[in-house]
């Protein structure tokens, strides 16, 4: 068995320090891909949260992409950090304290049309639009973020951008 | 080569090799078509990748990693990116600017700045003469977040003056919307104001003397008036909130006590209690409330009235620098108007406490002493009053729009001396910082106080709300009370159906059959079968029936005639001069004396021991051979009739005697 929850390793502080680099970046990406910011922050613990269980070999190799996996995957199946009580003990037991983090997001959380026609989009759409266009991934990180194929992820791309823009159009004229 | 989207996509995203990038250009020179899908390609990349980015500081992402468990309290913070700088908005429609829109079939409208050319602006619905009819109509609906909210000025002559700026800087061409805004909400009758105003309110230097002050076109049909001469209020909390909202509470309290809800009152909600609809009559179409939030600011009365916030005019120099004969008369008046308005709430709040004594619930109004801001003479110079910074405004339309306004210093003394008689005014007529009511089951919210899903990490979101658009699917726990309740009934439910189950259930042991086994007087040999053995009733007969006991000889008629018994055990016992027999009957402790019983001869070597009375009898053992017993053998039983009969076979004829010893023992001794 081996004991995961270890005290902090030298591999955590590798990984703090990728973290901090893309920090702003992730919180900014699930930010507008779940569309509000509270969740976002929750989204990106759990995601980084989980990324500390992976090995130190694959956060070398793969960099950025694996966080942006793991944020993508926290906000796709809802995994937050401090884990919410699922199944009927949710009724009578609250949640650990949210992660409270105070951070310059004003203009990130307003509604504006572009933000209306993401959140049209499906989600993984809207993750892959994000990713190349809001965080700059070429597409072997894309493939990597969202465990697809470079050719999936640069016809998820194309695709996000024509539905994207014709929703936009509807939305905005 | 075709026409491919993705061929585009990826050919934007640098992501196609040499060679088909190469076919690629050379297909968009003559494809019209998917030219037009690059330009679209595009401009949803560069949208996309304008979307506004959040920053976390070092400290909280200090606090961030020690939560997740990455870095420890004394640990140091790894460097960080360098903070980007807020990019270039893109969310203006493509016909704005110059270097959007091109793939739209129109062509775009180039910047064009009326006030910066001295033309009068072109209002939404007329076209001047020089617009082109193909353009679209100038709407500024495009930059929906950043849509300021311009207050309209008042004419009178503002007592205070713009600071001088450090750094004055000249009109910027990026903010045309912004600085034509307050000219459509102008009234035509209010004093001239001139272009530069919203422009230079952070540079209140001279105007430029070559941009011709703004007048109003004569003779040119003008625009409907939009808006009231009256000067509307100022959107800072001031002393007319708070009474209104009390006001309110005293309509509401009015209403409940009445028990007729407060139905009448938009803006009024009632979450709980008498008027407050049912659980499910409860909507909630948006998780915040018009009217602001019930705030008692510790404001003194004179800061609140409209002389603290004096309106601000677009006079530098001239008007800016107030006459010195106007800042006492406006001064002089604030006394006045804080006399005015002291009785009006102290008589409201002997009503609320009026009102609230009966209920119970809220207290009155405690007494406090009125609070005056009064700077010293020598730091209140300029005192700088901030306007209110309204959340969606972009800082260089508050620059420009909200100048910050400086309160002169001749108004401090009057100010401190017009506010005194407020402090030794009686508790109940003074204005006193009324403490904010505590939630509780004792206080009606008058609206909703949930939060309008901004990012508050100082209040977490609990409640009811509604989940973004697009955003997972995890709804936040609904910890209402009623699922507490209905919690509570469950579990209750559960624990009685428990209960009554086990009691149906539960079959329990049987009570323990009181069978005395009385004591042989023989000694003995205790054979096998005095281990009691189950009751076992005889089956229907089925053989010859047994003789009736007028058929036998030598009777000997034993017992009482009670009835109840069951025979236990038949035990041997083998003595010098006889053999015998003893017939332990077991019997509740209810049966007193014994069965009737009937022993005879049937025979010469056959006795019948007929028991009346007796239910049954336990399976009988072998009798030890060479004895004058050969065999007991209980005969089949007819049920229900009480009557039971052992055949003893003997080897030869002998005589018997037979008695009952207590507790119902049948001895019978064979010789």
């Amino acid at each position: 068995m081996i004991n995961v929850s270890a005290h902090i390793a030298p591999e955590a502080r590798e990984l703090a320090a990728t973290v901090r680099e893309q920090l702003d970046d992730l919180v900014t990406y699930a930010t507008h891909l779940v569309n509000h910011q509270g969740d976002a922050v929750a989204f990106v613990a759990g995601g980084i949260h989980h990324a500390s269980r992976y090995p130190p070999t694959r956060l070398r190799v793969d960099g950025r992409a694996a966080l942006y996996r793991a944020v993508t995957r926290a906000c796709r199946h809802g995994q937050r950090f401090p884990p919410r009580p699922a199944g009927i003990g949710r009724m009578f037991r609250r949640g650990g304290p949210p992660v409270r983090v105070e951070m310059d997001s004003i203009d990130a959380g307003r509604i504006n049309t572009v933000k209306r026609a993401l959140a049209m989009l499906g989600f993984d759409r809207r993750a892959a639009l994000l990713l190349r266009d809001l965080c700059g991934l070429d597409y072997r990180e894309m493939a990597r973020a969202l465990e697809c194929s470079p050719e999936a992820a640069a016809r998820l791309v194309a695709a996000a951008r024509r539905e994207f823009g014709s929703i936009y159009r509807e939305i905005a004229l | 080569m075709r026409c491919s989207l993705l061929a585009l996509s990826s050919y934007i995203d640098a992501e196609l090799d040499v060679e088909p990038a190469g076919e690629l250009e050379a297909h968009l020179l003559a494809c019209d078509r998917c030219q037009t899908a690059m330009g679209h390609l595009r401009e949803e990349s560069e949208r996309i990748g304008a979307l506004a980015r959040v920053h976390i500081p070092d400290s909280a992402v200090h606090e961030l990693f020690s939560q997740i468990g990455l870095l420890e309290e004394g640990d140091e913070l790894p460097v960080g990116p360098p903070l980007h700088e807020r990019p270039v908005s893109v969310e203006a429609p493509p016909w704005f600017g110059v270097e959007r829109g091109k793939a739209l079939p129109w062509a775009p409208r180039s910047r064009h700045d009326p006030i910066a050319t001295g033309e009068p602006r072109e209002l939404i619905g007329e076209r001047s003469q020089n617009a082109a009819l193909a353009d679209p109509p100038e709407l500024f609906l495009w930059d929906e977040p950043t849509d300021p909210i311009i207050p309209s000025r008042p004419p009178t002559p503002s007592t205070v003056d713009l600071i001088p700026a450090d750094d004055p800087e000249p009109a910027r061409d990026s903010e045309p919307s912004v600085i034509s805004e307050p000219e459509m909400t102008r009234p035509p009758d209010s004093p001239a104001i001139p272009p530069t105003v919203s422009v230079a309110m952070h540079a209140s230097e001279a105007p430029d003397p070559e941009v011709p002050p703004f007048e109003p076109v004569t003779g040119v049909p003008q625009p409907p008036e939009l808006i009231s001469p009256q000067p509307p209020q100022q959107y800072a909390p001031g002393a007319s909130s708070p009474l209104r909202r009390m006001r309110d509470a005293v309509a509401v309290r009015f209403a409940l006590w009445r028990g007729a809800g407060s139905h009448g009152d938009s803006g009024v909600e009632i979450v709980s209690g008498a008027g407050a609809p049912t659980w499910n009559q409860r909507a909630h179409p948006k998780a915040w409330s018009d009217s602001p939030p019930l705030v008692f600011e510790p404001d003194p009365p004179a800061m609140t009235q409209p002389a603290a916030l004096p309106p601000v005019t677009a006079e530098p120099d001239t008007q800016a620098a107030a006459p010195p004969e106007q800042a006492p008369a406006q001064a002089s008046e604030t006394p006045a108007a804080a006399a005015a308005s002291t009785p009006d709430l102290a008589d409201l709040l002997g009503e609320v406490a009026r009102l609230a004594a009966p209920l119970g619930r809220t207290p009155a109004p405690e007494p406090a002493q009125a609070t005056v801001i009064a700077q010293p003479a020598e730091s209140a110079k300029e005192e700088v009053v901030e306007a209110p910074v309204a959340e969606g405004i972009p800082h260089e339309s508050l620059a420009a729009d909200l100048a910050p306004v400086v309160v002169p210093e001749v108004v401090d003394d009057e100010l401190v001396e017009s506010t005194a008689p407020m402090a030794e005014a009686p508790p109940e007529a003074s204005m006193a910082p009324l403490q904010v009511p505590k939630p509780g089951r004792h206080v009606r919210r008058l609206h909703s106080r949930k939060p309008e899903r901004a990012w508050n990490p100082a209040q977490p979101i609990t409640g009811r709300h509604v989940l973004p658009i697009g955003g997972p699917a995890v709804a936040a726990a609904d910890r209402d009370r009623r699922l507490w309740l209905f919690a509570a009934v469950t579990l209750v439910v559960m624990v009685l159906g428990l209960l009554i189950g086990r009691q149906v259930t539960q079959t329990g042991r049987p009570a323990a059959a009181t069978t005395t086994h009385p004591r042989a007087t023989a000694p003995a040999v205790i054979p096998p079968t005095s281990v009691p053995l189950p009751v076992t009733t005889p089956p229907v007969a089925t053989g010859p029936p047994a003789p009736a006991p007028q058929q036998l000889t030598g009777i000997t008629n034993l017992g009482t005639g009670s009835s109840g018994f069951t025979v236990a055990d038949v035990r041997y016992g083998e003595h010098p001069n006889d053999f015998r027999l003893v017939f332990d009957l077991a019997f509740p402790a209810s049966v007193t004396g014994a069965p009737t019983t009937v022993v005879g001869y049937f025979g010469s070597t056959t006795l019948y021991v007929e028991f009346t009375g007796v239910d049954g009898t336990a399976p009988i053992g072998a009798m030890p051979p060479g004895q004058v017993v050969a065999s007991v053998v209980p005969l089949p039983m007819v049920r229900n009739t009480g009557r039971l009969i052992f055949k003893i076979t003997l080897r030869h004829n002998a005589p018997f005697s037979a008695y009952y010893l207590s507790g119902a023992r049948l001895v019978i001794d064979v010789t």
